[in-house]
């Protein structure tokens, strides 16, 4: 799916946000990450997960992403957890001690069957993706993943439970029908290759956020690691060229060190 | 640092478990590289004695370092599972499949002013195959003979068809390459496991670029 990144102004401060040479000590880093007041309308995000330090690790980086997190690092407690709190999504690994990763998704998918629920795995096999995906899993981020591919997959899963599917959608001038598979901008119609509409509409789906090649090898291409080849920066460009004629504001921006964000002005 | 097993040291040459374990010391070998720069340059010592701006830096190329190892383990491990796990096989189209590898690529090739040419068989018997895997092949052996080729170069990918078999190829016969690097050798290794894996045979070599495989074709009913 994605490894976006939000480009607006992040309410937590993180390192970038600091002066040249200065540093935060453990103990504001810990209170600027756990902050109690963190307002009740951020999304709440239960992870199970074995491993205490991926755990730790991903915990810290959501809630730097305005996300309230609870670790649990065994599948026994999460149905009460759920009783007991309501969260939004479900971020499961599959192997967990005393009670697998599967059994929890099927408990919790007949008691909450509306929950998200994103699942970690160090197994890509496609039987066990199919058979996740039969007992309710939303999504798969298969183990080693980017933290940029994780939000932005939690940020989609949240995205899809809060609004219905549409068949266009709209950046700045921008617009794209995917049922009748064209896009305007403006009054000027764009003829797009398949695999440019692909793209672009990838770039829709994360309008305003930094998507990465590999990423879009991923989602456009069906290719799961990088080719070593500039074959995104290739259809980019001819992306880019029938988007963004002379005059117009530049959609399509070029985030360094990343990939492309789609702009919404 | 990890070596590389030469295929005359293996136990059992040419056996699925011994390629298996080849191309994995190939990746690991391959990994190896980034990992030496990243211990290197994530020395905890040095890092204590650098400014913010430096500590960038560090972090910067050591990120690049990490997506590349990302990558050869993302590899490695659909290698292991092509290898190990029998994929699910259904009768399949292969025709829309190649046609759709090659819009794929198509404006790559264009930018790199390497022409790429498709002869398919007017008819094709569905093949037996996992569908998303061999598009997944035919895509990956179409940037591999693009990395191969020099600009002016025709790369060729053409499909006949025979009572049994459906046979898929992807040439360049103006060029080649004598190595390649270890990310795309990789992945030519997870087309050849997939290849196998689907019950299909693979043949290849590098100058001039040529790679044919053959898949099971489903035959018509009478």
């Amino acid at each position: 799916m994605s490894s976006n990144i939000p480009l607006g102004i992040e309410n937590v401060p993180s390192l970038d946000d600091l002066p040249p040479g200065a540093s935060i000590a453990p103990t504001t880093q810990e209170r600027l990450l756990c902050d109690p007041a963190a307002p009740s309308s951020w999304p709440r995000i239960l992870i199970v997960d074995d491993d205490v330090s991926l755990g730790k690790f991903l915990s810290r980086e959501l809630k730097r992403k305005n996300f309230i997190v609870e670790v649990r690092n065994d599948g026994e407690s999460v149905s009460s957890d759920l009783t007991s709190s309501a969260y939004d999504l479900l971020i499961l690994d599959l192997n967990l001690p005393r009670m697998d990763g599967m059994s929890v998704m099927r408990q919790v998918r007949s008691s909450y069957p509306l929950l998200p629920i994103l699942v970690l795995t160090a197994r890509n096999r496609t039987q066990d993706m199919v058979a996740g995906l039969e007992q309710g899993a939303d999504d798969f981020l298969i183990k080693p993943f980017s933290l940029l591919e994780l939000t932005a997959r939690v940020k989609a899963l949240l995205r899809r439970k809060s609004t219905p599917a549409v068949h266009s959608s709209k950046a700045g001038s921008l617009i794209m029908n995917r049922e009748e598979h064209w896009v305007m901008r403006g009054e000027r119609r764009i003829d797009l290759t398949s695999r440019e509409f692909s793209l672009l509409e990838y770039l829709m789906n994360n309008v305003g956020k930094a998507v990465s090649r590999k990423t879009l090898m991923q989602e456009v291409w069906n290719i799961p690691f990088d080719p070593t080849t500039n074959i995104v920066d290739v259809y980019m460009k001819y992306l880019r060229d029938k988007i963004d004629t002379d005059g117009e504001p530049k959609l399509i921006r070029t985030v360094r060190g990343i990939g492309y964000a789609l702009s919404n002005d | 640092m990890i070596d590389k097993i030469e295929s005359g040291e293996l136990a059992s040459p040419g056996s699925v478990l011994a390629t298996l374990c080849s191309n994995l010391s190939y990746g690991f070998h391959a990994a190896a590289q980034p990992l030496a720069i990243l211990r290197a340059g994530l020395d905890v010592e040095l890092i204590d004695r650098l400014n913010l701006d430096e500590l960038r830096v560090v972090a910067t190329s050591s990120a690049a370092e990490i997506e590349r190892i990302c990558n050869i383990f993302r590899l490695l491990q659909l290698l292991v599972s092509a290898e190990c796990v029998k994929p699910h096989l259904t009768a399949t189209a292969l025709l829309p499949l190649l046609a759709d590898a090659s819009e794929g690529v198509s404006l790559l090739f264009e930018n790199g002013r390497v022409s790429l040419r498709t002869e398919f068989a007017r008819s094709c018997q569905p093949v037996l195959i996992n569908g998303s895997k061999i598009l997944q092949a035919v895509s990956s052996i179409l940037l591999v003979a693009y990395g191969a080729a020099r600009p002016g170069d025709t790369v060729r990918l053409t499909s006949s068809s025979s009572l049994n078999t459906v046979r898929v190829a992807i040439t360049n016969l103006d060029y080649g390459s004598d190595t390649l690097e270890a990310e795309a050798e990789l992945s030519m290794a997870l087309v050849k496991a997939n290849i196998r894996s689907q019950k299909g045979n693979l043949t290849w070599s590098l100058r001039p670029f040529n790679v044919q495989f053959e898949l099971q074709a489903v035959p018509f009913a009478h």
